[in-house]
């Protein structure tokens, strides 16, 4: 099984203090066998700005360190194809709520045939593949 | 999607099973040759064990779980989760977060003060806002 991890599940997994940790941690653990964790270097780059503004450059290098040493972590990346489709969703109506950021991790799990994406951003990119399931889920199997 | 053709040398065997698997699943050759391509580059099976995966840094970038009382509150983040967790134990959390005495004795460590360590990224004489780094694998 592989999940796509975007910028807000990527924070939410190395912060302990992140209000998401416990959740996203044990949702990704409860999986047997264990996941393959995806994400780009688009939404690396908003995580490790993200760790930045929040707790300074220390914890951001923490984080860099962190991804380079982790092998259940592969980072895609957009390349001009994927970057295209990115841009041309931005300016598609159909997508009207989301940021740029999303628009690449939507044409990114689109691209990859990704099945499974983990995210605690309240913005509406998951609903808009159809078929994605929103990881973590509730105990009652609902998405969050 | 823009796709290039190209070729491929594999040995016979290799291709006498690939043509047997194609035609066992009813697909191309070329097909399967993808798949597996993409699986590779984006990491699609990496076969971490269990207790492998628990451990990877990626869980850790920040150091152990700690107190709630220590956790620097969330300044806006758009990316930060929930307020509210329903898996956390609230109950355990509050009590600790009220009795400094329930304190674990690495949270009383004088050495391991937030305020005192800068953490592993710091540089001698910077002073450093962030919170204390440094925990598991880094």
């Amino acid at each position: 099984m592989r999940v796509f991890i975007d910028a807000s599940a990527l924070l939410a997994l190395a912060d302990p203090g992140n209000d998401g940790h416990h959740a996203a941690v044990q949702s990704l653990r409860r999986l047997d066998p264990p996941p393959a964790l995806i994400t780009t270097d688009f939404a690396l780059a908003e995580a490790l700005a993200g760790m930045h503004a929040r707790h300074g450059r220390p914890a951001a290098e923490s984080l860099q360190r962190s991804i380079s040493a982790s092998r259940a972590l592969r980072v895609a990346h957009v390349d001009p194809d994927l970057f295209r489709a990115a841009w041309n969703l931005y300016a598609s109506p159909d997508c009207a709520a989301l940021d740029f950021g999303d628009c690449t991790s939507l044409a990114a799990v689109r691209a990859l045939g990704l099945r499974h994406a983990m995210t605690f951003s309240t913005s509406p990119w998951v609903e808009a593949v159809a078929g994605l399931r929103r990881l973590p889920v509730t105990a009652a199997g609902a998405p969050r | 999607m823009q796709f290039i053709t190209t070729n491929i040398r594999i040995n016979r065997s290799a291709h006498r099973k690939l043509r047997y698997m194609a035609a066992e699943r009813g697909r191309s050759m070329a097909e399967l040759v993808r798949e597996a391509v993409d699986e590779f580059l984006t990491g699609g099976d990496m076969g971490l064990a269990a207790t492998e995966f628990r451990g990877d840094p990626i869980f850790f970038a920040l150091g152990p779980d700690r107190p709630q009382a220590l956790r620097p509150r969330d300044k806006g983040w758009r990316g930060t989760g929930p307020r509210h967790d329903p898996d956390r134990d609230p109950a355990r959390s509050s009590a600790r977060d009220r009795d400094p005495a329930r304190s674990s004795a690495r949270d009383r460590d004088p050495a391991r003060d937030p305020a005192r360590d800068p953490g592993p990224g710091a540089r001698a004489g910077e002073a450093v806002a962030a919170p204390r780094l440094g925990g598991g694998l880094l």
